[in-house]
């Protein structure tokens, strides 16, 4: 069943729970990422995630059409009220936790599949040219932001951008090869 | 000629724009235009999920990659003198022990006590530990010169034969470092201090 072709009864009963679970499966991962992108630490990403299919299993039976849209929706507006209420802590909070990765509720399945995207992108990262991948390296590894990586390489911040710009659309590549892959 | 931004050198890239907001490189005002189109445009949704998605997976690649990761050649000058200075340190250390491990059978000769001999205990240790250097020294040089002198040479030399050789000629022709020195006069000042408590 594709489950963006969904369309919820209107009758006032919830949404089936296995839908909802078959909605889990299929968008969890990437709602994890967005939430995780927005809020900049994994346990809130992870709690918002889980008040996303509460509201899911109590509003899904309302939702016509596009089910994705909708749950994206859904997803900003929860994190964004989680941000107001953390505003003052948040400042406190790592830049660079995202980045590590991090225990999530995803099982073994995805597991494999997380080998192989990492074992895709390594190949990627090995095949960019040296300037590009230190670019990279100091970036994404070692959290270094550009201005601080034009400084230390001694080169113009232009030019990192554009190393890291170019970078990132042949790692982005690899990615949505891996995906079409295993979907 | 305005600054270039991750922004103004990219154009309308989503992927990564969606990249520089994750990753905080976004000024606030630019911040603030993409969160709000966050609401509504599932497609930026999206990209966001990809650019952290992205990040993961090369952190984790590059963690577990020797030749990625930041010990690898290419790294910050700060770095690579660190390391430079590690393996140097490393190095002499090794050398040293070598030294030490190479004289142990000549100084077991060369200290062995004939006799029951009266020297005060510190002094003792003094002439042992800078001997050990001096001939720690002497054996570099010989086998500096190794290439022209037969092996055989050892034998009848005065410090495999163990005979009395005079220290203060010896360290006379010998650079000992401070370092040694230091630390001879630390012992022999706690050896004193032990005497005086007893």
């Amino acid at each position: 069943m594709w489950i963006d072709d969904l369309v919820a009864s209107e009758s006032g009963e919830r949404i089936d729970a296995t839908d909802v679970a078959a909605l889990y499966r299929q968008h969890a991962a990437d709602l994890r990422s967005f939430l995780t992108g927005v809020l900049r630490d994994r346990d809130l990403a992870e709690e918002v995630l889980q008040t996303v299919f509460h509201r899911t299993t109590d509003r899904g039976h309302t939702v016509h059409g596009d089910f994705r849209a909708w749950l994206f929706r859904v997803a900003y507006n929860e994190a964004m009220q989680v941000r107001r209420k953390q505003t003052r802590e948040r400042s406190a909070l790592s830049k660079a936790v995202w980045l590590r990765p991090g225990v999530t509720t995803d099982q073994s399945e995805s597991a494999v599949i997380r080998d192989e995207t990492v074992a895709e992108v390594r190949r990627a990262i090995e095949e960019l040219p040296e300037a590009q991948r230190q670019v990279v390296r100091m970036r994404i590894y070692e959290d270094v932001t550009f201005a601080v990586i034009a400084e230390r390489l001694g080169i113009p911040l232009g030019t990192v951008l554009t190393r890291m710009r170019l970078a990132t659309e042949k790692l982005h590549k690899t990615l949505k090869t891996g995906h079409q892959r295993t979907d | 000629m305005s600054e270039p931004t991750p922004q103004n050198t990219c154009g309308q890239d989503l992927d990564w724009v969606a990249f520089c907001y994750v990753a905080d490189e976004l000024n606030q005002d630019d911040r603030a235009t993409f969160e709000a189109r966050l609401e509504h445009d599932l497609s930026a949704c999206e990209a966001v999920a990809r650019a952290v998605q992205l990040a993961e997976s090369a952190t984790m690649a590059m963690a577990t990659t020797p030749t990625l990761s930041p010990d690898s050649p290419s790294l910050s000058p700060a770095r690579t003198r660190d390391a430079s200075s590690r393996t140097r340190a490393v190095g002499v250390t090794v050398l040293v022990a070598s030294i030490l491990v190479l004289l142990a059978p000549v100084l077991q000769n060369q200290f062995v006590p004939v006799g029951p001999v009266v020297v005060d205990k510190a002094v003792e240790d003094v002439d042992a530990i800078v001997g050990l250097w001096a001939g720690s020294q002497n054996l570099v040089a010989d086998a500096s010169n190794e290439d022209s002198e037969p092996f055989e040479r050892d034998v009848t030399s005065p410090v495999a034969a163990g005979s009395d050789v005079s220290l203060p000629t010896v360290v006379s022709s010998v650079d000992v470092p401070d370092w040694l020195l230091v630390a001879v006069q630390a012992e022999s000042v706690s050896e004193d201090s032990v005497t005086l408590e007893n």
